[in-house]
């Protein structure tokens, strides 16, 4: 049995990293580039992740070498796909237990390499992290500090005065 | 920018501050008008100062928030992940707040984006609501009008601003009265809307609404409102509930296409349709609706043609609940084919079947074929009322969890009670009713009465092993019932769940205190029905391998008897044998013990195998049949098993006694000011006890 075809990758920092093709083109970007290139030996550039980061999508793509590709027109704006928008499964959950700023990187390469159950994982995570808290909450969770002038803070709390009313 | 070059700015800045304030007070005046002239323009320059402070204080943080790794997302990233954030009933916009209220770049996100500012509810006040519509920037907006104290006026107010733009309507979600120049406004033409939620209070006339053409209705709650059924729009729902209906009922027809072209339905509910004529020229048609992502179809007070139809018709593999609730029996008993059919035809996963069905005389029959995927954890549920017949086939069955109230009306006897024959644990839930006064003769309950347990179909499960009763208020007819042998009219006895091994009840706390004599006269009157040879076993359908099936021989049950007292008191384990021939003594006051709470898991974990080995290996002690040696070898078996199992409970029972003591020491120690030296000694000595324990 002939071995699965392998391509290579190539991280900003110019490490290489040899996977099956199927792992690779979980991402349509990589996808794309071997349809138009077509198979060739020479790594492919990802300049916009760094290996640490590529290693982790890797590690991704790998244990959902086999699951179904998602629809290519689902609506998100859907409700039911808007009532799933906070679920994550539990091998997910644990992958995505990483530093904020591996979090971050995560999902900026999964928007570039266009892997889109990744990148909804990415995203779950981060609204999961901001649901129910008040903004003080928040700012502390991110480490953001108030930036707002106080003409900005009364002209929003103008706005509220409607619901704090109620 | 370097620190030294920011210190840099600041100190010159502060110094062109001071020059600037000695040269206001470095001048000698003594006017007072000037003074005060200069103090003003001190006090102004005071403010000029801070303010570009602050403005610079800002524009750091500003700088500093977004060099954080969250601020690396893009904008259209992090709208998505607001999105996922806001809750699709949060018609306050408390999360649009706390988000926009973290920061400027969040907060112009927010406001810049018209997805955040597409609902709109009545209560808000008029500033709010334009405001709304401004940010939404021509898109599609909702419609909540969900408190009904604001009044019609408000209604009318707010209606009267957003009718103009119905072509915006995504969806309108009003409850309350509609009136005439409601009724007019939210009927405008809305192209755009994909979800109708509009319920009118019982008493109001009900209303018709007109769907000109538009997107599709993705989906619909109606209540007093009826809609154009044969409307192309009514296609592709995702929900449907149609509730009071007094007129304009949908046909068969209708209902039929609607469904029929709505495969992605996840919801039906029709509850409340009162209207007694069938419209005219309504015939059924007969092509199946598949439904496959069906979940949840509950059918409630409606006609029975609407009931029967979508019973026999609708095909769903993915139903979970199943509700029929106050069924006019009068209708059912004419269409009982398809209740029989329930299971079988199409609705054949649903693990939730809740039946409430009133009147008198009413037949129901739940079948479910060989291949059907029946769950042993289904639930079928079912408010009693007196008469009701219940058949259950399932041939898969190995476990049933009923409520008393079914149970009570069950006829498992009837028809194939083959079929329920594989049961072999039974699960009573239910607070059931007061027990009636007095309950006598060998007939102990009769299923018409107010029965407080179902005794009777015990009766027709000659294969149950287990019995859980839980919740119960009062299960003592239960046990007075297991505990008397029914004699037949041949004078043969005939005992109530001959293989029964395992009772577990778990009485309310009210019955609590009862319920250990009658578990002793239980246990008593089978053990002493043992020692007389008195009770034989019910007869060919129970295995030699598991009992001795001999009528003469005096098979023995064996209870391996369990109860729990209510949440918070203690606990108390009885396990019971009514074996005696081996002299083991077994009676129920040797056996029944109270044990303190610490010890209950080990004796609540020794029960079902203990059970199970008494059920195998169950055998008289006082036979006169042909296996008569054989028997009392058997029994002096398990009376051994018996003794060597209680044994180990004691001996569980004494661990945890003294693990328990063990935990509690050292505080004990502590609070009697014993030396530290003395508590580690102890512990040393705990260690060695441990050791030459396991050596």
């Amino acid at each position: 049995m002939s071995a699965a075809p392998q391509v290579t990758l190539e991280s900003s920092d110019g490490e290489k990293f040899k996977v099956d093709k199927e792992v690779a083109e979980r991402s349509v970007l990589i996808k794309n580039m071997i349809e138009d290139v077509g198979e060739s030996d020479n790594p492919i550039p990802l300049p916009n992740v760094n290996a640490s980061v590529l290693k982790k999508v890797l590690e991704y793509c790998e244990h959902h070498r086999g699951d179904p590709l998602p629809a290519a027109d689902a609506d998100p704006s859907n409700d039911d796909n808007r009532k799933r928008a906070t679920e994550i499964s539990d091998w997910d959950q644990k992958f995505i237990q990483v530093d904020q700023e591996m979090l971050f990187e995560i999902i900026l390469a999964a928007n570039y390499m266009d892997i889109k159950p990744l990148l909804d994982v990415g995203c779950k995570t981060v609204a999961n992290m901001i649901k129910g808290k008040t903004p003080e909450e928040i700012r502390k969770l991110f480490n953001i500090v108030n930036d707002f002038t106080p003409e900005e803070e009364a002209q929003i709390k103008k706005e509220n005065e409607w619901a704090e009313d109620r | 920018m370097s620190t030294e070059k920011t210190q840099e700015i600041v100190a010159r800045t502060l110094a062109s501050f001071l020059a600037e304030l000695d040269d206001v007070i470095g001048t000698s005046v003594d006017d007072q008008s000037q003074l005060e002239a200069r103090a003003a323009a001190v006090e102004n320059l005071q403010k000029v100062v801070g303010r570009q402070l602050s403005e610079y204080s800002v524009k750091l943080n500003r700088r500093r928030n977004s060099l954080l790794p969250i601020y690396r997302l893009p904008v259209e990233l992090l709208i998505d992940i607001f999105l996922r954030v806001i809750d699709l009933i949060d018609w306050d916009m408390e999360q649009n707040r706390n988000i926009a209220s973290v920061c400027k770049a969040w907060y112009d996100i927010i406001i810049q984006s018209p997805q955040f500012w597409h609902r709109i509810n009545v209560s808000h006040d008029i500033d709010t609501i334009k405001r709304i519509m401004r940010r939404n920037a021509d898109g599609p907006f909702s419609i909540q009008f969900d408190k009904d104290s604001i009044g019609e006026a408000k209604h009318e107010e707010v209606l009267t601003l957003l009718a103009p733009q119905s072509h915006r309507w995504q969806s309108i979600m009003f409850q309350g009265r509609l009136t005439d120049t409601i009724f007019k406004l939210i009927s405008s033409p809305a192209p755009e809307l994909t979800e109708l939620f509009v319920y009118q209070w019982s008493g109001e006339s009900q209303r018709k609404f007109e769907l000109p053409e538009g997107k599709l209705i993705r989906r619909m709650d109606v209540g007093l409102v009826s809609l154009p059924w044969s409307s192309p729009r009514l296609s592709t729902l995702r929900s449907i509930q149609i509730r009071n209906l007094n007129k304009d009922l949908p046909t068969l027809s209708e209902l039929s296409t609607i469904l029929s072209s709505s495969p992605q339905l996840t919801w039906l509910r029709l509850s409340e349709w009162t209207e007694t004529a069938s419209p005219q020229d309504d015939t059924a048609p007969q092509y199946p609706i598949r439904l496959p992502n069906l979940e949840t179809l509950v059918l409630q007070s409606i006609q029975p043609r609407y009931v029967n139809h979508l019973l026999s018709h609708v095909h769903s593999t993915s139903c979970t609940c199943l509700q029929i609730d106050d069924a006019p029996s009068k209708h059912l008993q004419t269409f009982d084919a398809p209740l029989v059919h329930l299971m079988t035809s199409s609705i054949s996963t649903a693990n939730s079947l809740n039946l409430d069905l009133d009147e008198t005389k009413l037949k129901l029959a739940i079948n479910s074929t060989p291949e059907a995927h029946v769950l042993d954890k289904w639930i079928y549920w079912a408010n009693r009322k007196p008469g009701i017949e219940v058949t259950i086939q399932l041939k898969n069955l190995t476990e049933m969890r009923v409520l008393t109230e079914i149970v009570a009306g069950m006829d498992l006897a009837k028809g194939k009670g083959d079929d329920v024959e594989r049961s072999i644990s039974l699960t009573i839930a239910g607070r059931g009713s007061d027990p009636p006064p007095e309950t006598t003769g060998e007939t102990p309950m009769d299923p018409e009465a107010q029965t407080p347990f179902p005794c009777e179909a015990l009766g027709y499960l000659p294969l149950i092993k287990e019995i859980r009763c839980s919740n119960h208020f009062n299960a003592t007819p239960m046990l007075r019932y297991l505990g008397r042998p029914q004699t037949n009219f041949d004078d043969t006895v005939k005992w109530p769940c001959p293989k029964l091994s395992k009772l577990e009840v778990n009485p309310w706390e009210s019955s609590a205190d009862t319920m250990f004599e009658e578990l002793k006269a239980f246990g008593e009157a089978r053990v002493g029905a043992s020692r007389a040879g008195d009770p034989p076993p019910a007869t060919s359908e129970v295995t030699a391998a598991e009992s001795d099936q001999n009528p003469e021989s005096g098979t023995v049950e064996n209870g391996g008897i369990s109860t729990t007292s209510p949440a918070g008191a203690d606990a108390t384990a009885t396990v019971a044998s009514n074996d005696s021939s081996s002299g083991s003594g077994s009676s129920s006051d040797d056996t029944i013990s109270g044990e303190p709470a610490a010890a209950a898991s080990a004796v609540a974990s020794a029960v079902p195998k203990q059970a199970d080995t008494e059920a195998s290996a169950a055998q008289p002690d006082d036979t006169s049949g042909a296996d008569d040696t054989s028997s009392k070898v058997a029994a002096a078996s398990v009376a051994e098993t018996v003794i060597d199992e209680v044994q180990q409970l004691e001996d569980a029972i004494k661990k945890a006694r003294e693990e328990e003591e063990r935990r509690n020491r050292p505080a004990k120690m502590e609070r009697l000011g014993v030396p530290s030296e003395v508590v580690e000694r102890l512990k040393e000595v705990d260690l060695l006890k441990d050791i030459v324990s396991e050596l």
